[in-house]
This record gives C-alpha cells, sequence and structure tokens, in this order.
C-alpha cells in the first residue's frame, strides 16, 4: 500500500503528518520547534517542486509514506493521477490520497507565504510552526483517522 | 510512453494538437468544418478537467492524450512522472505537453463567448481565428515532439 499525504506546496502539514504517521513526531505530547524544523523536507520544497510525490518512509505494516503538494488544484490533480494509473493499468484500491491541508490554519499559511514565496524563511519559519503546534491535536487526528482505514484496507486485501 | 497535451480547457488547442500527432490533420491548412469534427473538439467539460481523455495510438503504438489541466500542467506533468517514477514504470513514460503559452486573445474570447455566455456559433468563429493563429507553431511543436531523440529512439527500438 502507499499513502500520499498532501497539501498546497509539500512543505508543512503534508510533511507533518506524514511524520506523525512514521513516527517521527511524538503521538503523546506536543512537539519542540525543533523537532518540527528537523523534519525532512519541512519548509525546504521550492515551488518548482510542487507537485513532485517525495518519500517520507515505511511505516510499521510496510505501507510507503510520501508527500505531495497539489495547490489550490487539489481536486484536479487527484483527478490527473488516478486517471494516469486508471490508464496505465495500475489498480488503485492500495492508494490513499490524504488530506492534510485541511488543518492548517492563518498563521502557517501566512508563514508559508513568507517563507517559501517571499524567501522571508527567518520570519515566515517560526510562524508555520507556531501554526502546526496548535493544531496539532488535529493532525493527530487525521493520522489516527488514516491508520484506521489502512488497517482496514490491509484486512481487505 | 503517454503523450498527453494539455491546455487550459483540455479540448482545444490538446485536441487540434494530439489530432496533428495522430495524423487526423496535416500539413493541409485546417477548416472550420474539420476543426469541429476532430476526436473530442470542445467536449470537455469544466467538470472534467484533470481526467486524460485516451485520442488514439500513433504510428509508434504511443497512447496520446489530451487533458484540461488548468494553470496547473507543470504541477500535473510533475505529479504524472513521480507517480510513474513510484510505479515503476519505464524512464520517460509521460510525455506532458503545455500548450497554454500558444493561447492568444481569440482563444481566450472565442472560449468564453462559448462557455459563459453560451454564444457558440460566434465564439466558435473567434475561437478558430485564435487556433489558426496559432497553428503552425502548434504544428512545428508535434513535429518536434515527434521527432525528439528520446521518443525516435525508444519506438525504434520496439519496431
Amino acid at each position: 500500500m502507499k499513502i500520499f499525504y498532501y497539501c498546497y506546496g509539500s512543505a508543512h502539514s503534508s510533511v507533518v503528518a506524514a511524520s506523525i504517521h512514521l513516527g517521527m513526531l511524538p503521538s503523546d505530547r506536543l512537539p519542540s520547534a525543533k523537532e518540527i524544523e528537523m523534519l525532512p523536507h519541512f519548509d525546504k520544497t521550492d515551488s518548482c517542486e510542487i507537485g513532485t510525490p517525495f518519500f517520507m518512509g515505511i511505516d510499521e505494516y510496510e505501507t510507503e509514506i510520501f508527500i505531495t503538494g497539489m495547490t489550490n488544484e487539489r481536486h484536479l490533480v487527484k483527478k490527473a493521477i488516478y486517471s494516469f494509473l486508471r490508464h496505465s493499468g495500475i489498480d488503485e484500491s492500495d492508494l490513499m490520497m490524504v488530506d492534510a491541508l485541511k488543518y492548517v490554519n492563518l498563521k502557517t499559511r501566512l508563514g508559508g507565504f513568507l517563507s517559501r514565496r517571499m524567501g522571508l524563511v527567518a520570519l515566515g519559519r517560526p510562524l508555520t510552526i507556531k501554526g502546526i503546534l496548535e493544531k496539532y491535536a488535529d493532525f493527530l487526528a487525521l493520522v489516527k483517522e488514516t491508520k484506521h482505514k489502512e488497517l482496514m484496507g490491509l484486512n481487505k486485501t | 510512453m503517454k503523450v498527453i497535451y494539455s491546455c487550459y480547457w483540455g479540448s482545444y488547442l490538446a485536441a487540434v494538437a494530439a489530432s496533428l500527432h495522430l495524423g487526423i490533420i496535416n500539413d493541409a491548412e485546417l477548416s472550420m468544418e474539420k476543426m469541429l469534427n476532430l476526436p473530442m473538439f470542445g467536449k470537455i467539460k469544466n467538470e472534467d478537467f484533470g481526467e486524460m481523455k485516451f485520442i488514439g495510438f500513433d504510428g509508434r503504438n504511443r497512447g496520446v492524450f489530451i487533458i484540461g489541466a488548468k494553470r496547473s500542467g507543470r504541477i500535473i506533468e510533475r505529479a504524472l512522472n513521480g507517480f510513474a517514477q513510484i510505479y515503476g514504470m519505464e524512464k520517460k513514460t509521460v510525455k506532458f505537453i503545455d500548450l497554454t503559452v500558444y493561447n492568444n486573445f481569440y482563444i481566450g474570447t472565442g472560449v468564453f463567448l462559448i462557455r459563459m455566455l453560451g454564444l457558440r456559433r460566434m465564439g466558435m468563429k473567434i475561437l478558430f481565428c485564435g487556433i489558426k493563429k496559432s497553428f503552425a507553431k502548434i504544428k512545428e511543436l508535434v513535429g518536434k515532439i515527434m521527432n525528439e531523440p528520446d521518443y525516435f529512439q525508444e519506438n525504434v527500438e520496439l519496431l
């Protein structure tokens, strides 16, 4: 199975969700700013990389976890991916796409804009982390739900 | 390999390019009647944006598709290339051609009249002018793609 966490630019919310999924971030407490900052791809993906899926790791069920950015055209990009896989004869049933952007608040959006778009990393990055920490419980719930669906999917096959 | 022609709406510039690629239209001048009868021409609805539509196989058995990608052609291209790699497809499985650069004032106005105002007859005439303006460039691009070394060499191996 493959799970793709997606957000706007694969730099913040998808990284955090995938990292919680893989145990790179704690599930029983709030992580420190440093822990978030050290995550692979966190606040690092460039605009010219949006769309490219990045491998994050393999979870305890041997599922491959990826992140990808889809800007504001998530519906369109997802449709193109599914359509491409269908035309390539690939079974989509072992693929999960998880929207991580829905838990992004204004602070993370603004921070992401300042850091990624304006290049003001020193100003934007702490703001993105603050926003992520405020919504951390929602990210935990999202990953919990995803893992539940993952298990259900694995039991079916 | 899949050759995917993409434009904002998917069924105008992309449909013309795919038809050129497949030899449905050739070097002869494009007429209004020919244009209207191209496969999928003007037939992709807004809700089908993102869906790859199969048009046919070219002379070397490569699938030719069109897609309405709005302004996200580059993102979709990267996503499809990434997924192709993840699923172990051969290199250069995706040849994605974004034709939005060939949009012009006439195409934009024509499509606006057809899609937004429902003025199909007038819109088609203006759209046709726009497509004719870009036709030579599209033809040149399609010719280039068909003769590109990677595309050509891969196909020669299969022949």
